[in-house]
């Protein structure tokens, strides 16, 4: 294929993508002329290069559909449903032919007759409507070259492309009746479709199509000055001389990682824009009614993750329209408006993208799928007799579950929401569902922003490091030598954890790699277990030490070691070394680890029974001997140092955190106490590290006592949620406020220093 | 190497055949001596992407015997093969020499205890594996050059591809089978595995 064609390929489909997106707002606003415009000009190029190029199959059925659109455009037809169908009938054939040529080189043999005939017929049906059908066909030149002269007049920019449209008119004498006698309707003002006109070229001039594949080394490239850099801050960290060197790197790498990772993000808008045409079609199959919503359109993601939701999110949709939102009658029956609302939501949360598949419909019904689960023998009755609502809801994500009455060809086979689980945890995500009977669904998709760079926890087995990748690893539990016999039961070989009452199956990292070890690995020496949770399944590895998390960049491996199948990849650290990437799911799949119903936050959750009152998970600290909770997905980190590395600037508590200076808020005046005592040097303080807005900020404490679920307190009287506060353990706890955090003064300063 | 294409594939058909047999009338070839234990090994240069020095390959477990850890080669993690493992030698402590080699699926490593100098060999010094060799060294080897006073032995890049020595994943691989096996063994013999 010539760089011609292949231009030319890209080029149309990105116009049909566009046409796609006006046509299903064209049905909502049919007068719009805009959108008319703009539909007209996607398919005139196609034509206008198709003839140069000689793809005649192709010219003929643009042409056809550009002499639909030019009556559409220029007010003489309005956008009735049928012809709007008619439009993406004549979308789907261009695509097809495009599709031929990119994977033949040819358009393929067949002819677009029926379908150049229907799109005929829908611009003569409103003509014979007319009186004025009966115009002589003399006249027609004539009066189309007035009506040219007209627009002229008004519009130079709207004339041009239509001059040859207007030839090509006066040749089929069946479409020039039509447009004779609709040429008196008075035009739309000229203005408004000159507009778009400028707008979109300065767009083109200011952008450039880069290859994929580009991008790609570009990212790897980065990823190596990451480690680069990495080892640099390690090696120059004692040099004083080179701080400030080493400093402008770390930024100028953090800035260009930043760049690079921009350039391929795409807005959520390009999966989202085929959702319209789906819901309509799906609509018209299933007998619903259903208003679209989208939010978030411009939220961006990874190319390649992108890619990779489309199949799920299809899912999504399609089984809310299935299963969740009812027929017109049976909304009306249980008094809700017969139009259903089916809402895609995106929205960036730190580093991941949330996207949310809710509908209004009949919602989950947890009897339903209890029974279901049962039938297809998922899960033993009297297993599910004990499970919460809350656990019974996570059936639906088994393999083979559905709960669809009749099999139908959009939903229903048993394929379903496993699916979507199993893709959106390839990626690194992850899928939640709430639904509430009668009020509706939703479907929560949490993606990673990125996956070639990953945040991972280097953990030690043997002197060998391994990343962890975070995105599994849920706690961690330090196992003390004095405390392993208690804290570790055997139970005939298998060894358990009691985490907060419920008994975890434990996985040692070193028994697992080097299979036929002692009887009790890890006697004698500091244990952590890594509570991980990966496809339901939930377990701790137990690993013989940790060292820092690190942002870390995923190397593929050779065939010969991926096939092995507990690593996904290596990665280098900063120290240098080498770092096989583990894989949780495999490891839980080795170590038989079972899928588990058993969700640990019920237990605190289910107290809570309204819904809206179920708050967040908390860190509780103490500080200065009181009790305080931070909000779990603020903490980043908890450190513990010597106090003297705290340093002040001014009266500010501030630490040389990994180079970078990090505020530290005194929660309970610990810091304070210990300045004025001029305790020992050695003197520990923990510093919980807490994401707040963009920047991050530390918060001194005595201790990190736990994690546990809050929840909301209602002011009474008001209905109102107190702020501030959260309910643990039935406990009244402060929440520490993270943004009354004061700004360093200098940070301005300190930054316009560096550059 | 980027002048590996041409006169690099001829030799790797070659490679193919029974064992290495270069064209009767004299020609010359360049190969990279490597040294292993006690014993001089040649590479033929063309098939050497780059040499890197002093290396320390990160162990991985559970990989296949053969598999000798991995190594940071610019920007990528190289699968390294041990030739010490293969012929059933104790692992060297300290860094080692890797020769970065082009394997089927991406290049990779072949540890070597050192790099020695390149040396300049006629075609009429060389000679097919002799019959006597052990099964396992007689599938690794691809024939010797007779030196002044001692012998280049010839290992195949071909051979030594992790995804290759993957692929057989057979009796010969465990240690223990380093007596002199019967020839009759189909499976683990050369012949068996050149007729692929």
């Amino acid at each position: 294929m010539d760089d011609l064609t292949r231009e030319f390929l890209i080029e149309s489909q990105d116009g049909l993508d566009r046409m796609e997106r006006c046509l299903t707002d064209l049905e909502e606003r049919p007068e719009d002329r805009e959108l008319l415009s703009e539909i007209f000009r996607s398919v005139h190029t196609i034509k206008g290069t198709t003839g140069f190029l000689g793809f005649k199959r192709l010219e003929k059925l643009a042409h056809a559909g550009e002499n639909l659109l030019g009556l559409l455009r220029d007010g003489k037809l309005v956008a009735t449903p049928p012809i709007i169908t008619g439009l993406l009938e004549l979308l789907d054939g261009l695509r097809l032919i495009l599709r031929s040529v990119e994977e033949t080189g040819g358009e393929g043999e067949q002819e677009d007759v029926a379908l150049i005939e229907q799109l005929k017929r829908l611009h003569e049906s409103p003509a014979e409507a007319t009186p004025a059908s009966t115009a002589k066909t003399a006249d027609a030149a004539v009066v189309v070259v007035k009506a040219e002269g007209v627009e002229l007049t008004k519009s130079s920019a709207e004339a041009l492309p239509k001059l040859p449209e207007a030839d090509t008119a006066s040749d089929t004498q069946k479409s020039t009746p039509t447009k004779m006698s609709m040429s008196a309707a008075p035009t739309a003002e000229p203005g408004e479709a000159q507009n778009p006109k400028p707008g979109a070229s300065a767009a083109t001039d200011s952008t450039l199509r880069v290859d994929v594949a580009l991008l790609n080394q570009m990212m790897n490239l980065v990823g190596e000055l990451v480690l680069t850099r990495n080892q640099i801050l390690q090696a120059t960290a004692h040099h004083a001389d080179l701080t400030l060197l080493s400093r402008r790197l770390d930024m100028v790498t953090a800035d260009l990682r930043e760049s690079v990772m921009r350039a391929r993000m795409q807005p959520v808008s390009h999966v989202f824009s085929k959702f319209p045409r789906i819901i309509r079609d799906l609509s018209q199959m299933l007998n619903r009614r259903v208003r679209l919503v989208m939010e978030g359109q411009e939220t961006e993601l990874d190319k390649s993750l992108l890619e990779a939701i489309k199949d799920p999110l299809t899912h999504a949709v399609r089984n809310s329209m299935d299963h969740g939102i009812e027929s017109p009658e049976e909304r009306v029956a249980s008094g809700k408006d017969p139009e259903g609302t089916l809402k895609l939501r995106a929205y960036q949360e730190s580093s991941h993208v949330i996207i949310e598949v809710s509908d209004d419909g009949a919602g989950i019904r947890v009897e339903k799928v209890r029974n279901k689960a049962i039938e297809r023998e998922l899960i033993a009755a009297e297993r599910a007799a004990q499970l919460s609502e809350r656990e019974l809801l996570q059936l639906i994500f088994l393999p083979g579950f559905s709960t669809a009455e009749a099999v139908t060809n959009v939903s229903g086979r048993g394929v379903g929401m496993d699916v979507v689980r199993t893709n959106v945890e390839k990626i690194g995500g992850k899928v939640e569902v709430d639904s509430k009977p009668g009020m509706g669904t939703t479907l929560r998709l949490r993606i990673p922003l990125t996956l070639a760079i990953i945040p991972a926890l280097i953990v030690k087995s043997q002197q060998q490091s391994f990343a962890l990748p975070q995105g599994a690893l849920h706690e961690l539990v330090h196992v003390p030598p004095d405390r392993y016999e208690q804290e570790i039961e055997w139970m005939e070989g298998a060894p358990l954890h009691r985490l907060r009452g419920n008994l975890l199956p434990l996985v040692f990292l070193e028994r697992m790699l080097k299979p036929g070890n002692g009887e009790k690995p890890g006697a004698g020496r500091d244990n952590f277990i890594a509570v991980l949770e990966v496809d339901g399944r939930r377990f701790g590895l137990v690993v013989d030490g940790l060292a820092d998390p690190e942002e870390i960049v995923v190397k593929p491996l050779s065939a010969v070691l991926k096939s092995i199948g507990l690593y996904t990849g290596a990665t280098v650290l900063g120290s240098g070394d080498l770092a096989l990437i583990l894989d949780p799911g495999s490891i839980a799949v080795r170590a038989g680890v079972q899928m588990t119903m058993r969700d640990e936050h019920v237990d605190t959750e289910q107290g809570g029974g309204n819904e809206t009152l179920r708050g967040a998970e908390y860190l509780v600290v103490e500080a200065a001997s009181r009790k305080a909770a931070v909000a779990l997905s603020d903490v980043l980190r908890i450190e513990r140092i010597p106090i003297s590395r705290i340093e002040y600037i001014g009266y500010r508590p501030v630490l040389n955190f990994e180079g970078q200076l990090l505020p530290v808020e005194d929660v309970g005046g610990i810091l304070r106490e210990a300045g004025d005592r001029a305790v020992a040097e050695d003197r520990q303080v923990t510093v919980v590290v807490c994401r707040e807005g963009n920047r991050h900020v530390g918060l001194a404490v005595n201790a990190v006592l736990d994690v546990a679920a809050g929840r909301h307190l209602i002011e009474a009287g008001t209905e109102r949620m107190a702020d501030g506060v959260t309910l643990l353990k039935e406990q009244v706890t402060s929440v520490v406020n993270l943004n009354g955090v004061e700004a360093l003064p200098t940070t301005a300063g300190y930054a316009e220093e560096m550059r | 190497m980027s002048e590996a294409g041409s006169a690099g594939m001829v030799v790797v058909e070659g490679a193919k055949q029974s064992t290495w047999q270069p064209d009767k009338s004299e020609t010359l070839a360049e190969i990279c001596s490597v040294r292993l234990a006690e014993t001089l090994f040649g590479v033929p240069i063309r098939h050497i992407l780059e040499i890197v020095g002093g290396a320390r390959p990160e162990p991985v477990p559970l990989a296949p015997e053969f598999v000798g850890g991995l190594v940071h080669y610019r920007g990528d993690v190289l699968t390294t093969v041990s030739l010490r493992r293969l012929l059933g030698l104790a692992e060297r402590e300290g860094s080692q020499d890797i020769l970065v080699l082009e394997g089927e699926q991406g290049s990779f490593g072949l540890l070597m205890d050192a790099v020695g100098e390149v040396l300049t060999v006629s075609s009429k010094s060389f000679e097919p594996n002799p019959s006597t060799l052990d099964e396992r060294r007689r599938m690794l080897f691809a024939g010797a050059y007779k030196l002044d006073g001692r012998l280049l032995v010839m290992l195949d890049p071909e051979r030594l591809d992790p995804m290759r020595l993957d692929s057989i994943k057979l009796d010969w691989m465990k240690l223990d089978s380093m007596r002199p096996s019967s020839a009759h063994d189909v499976t683990a013999s050369s012949d068996g595995m050149r007729e692929e």
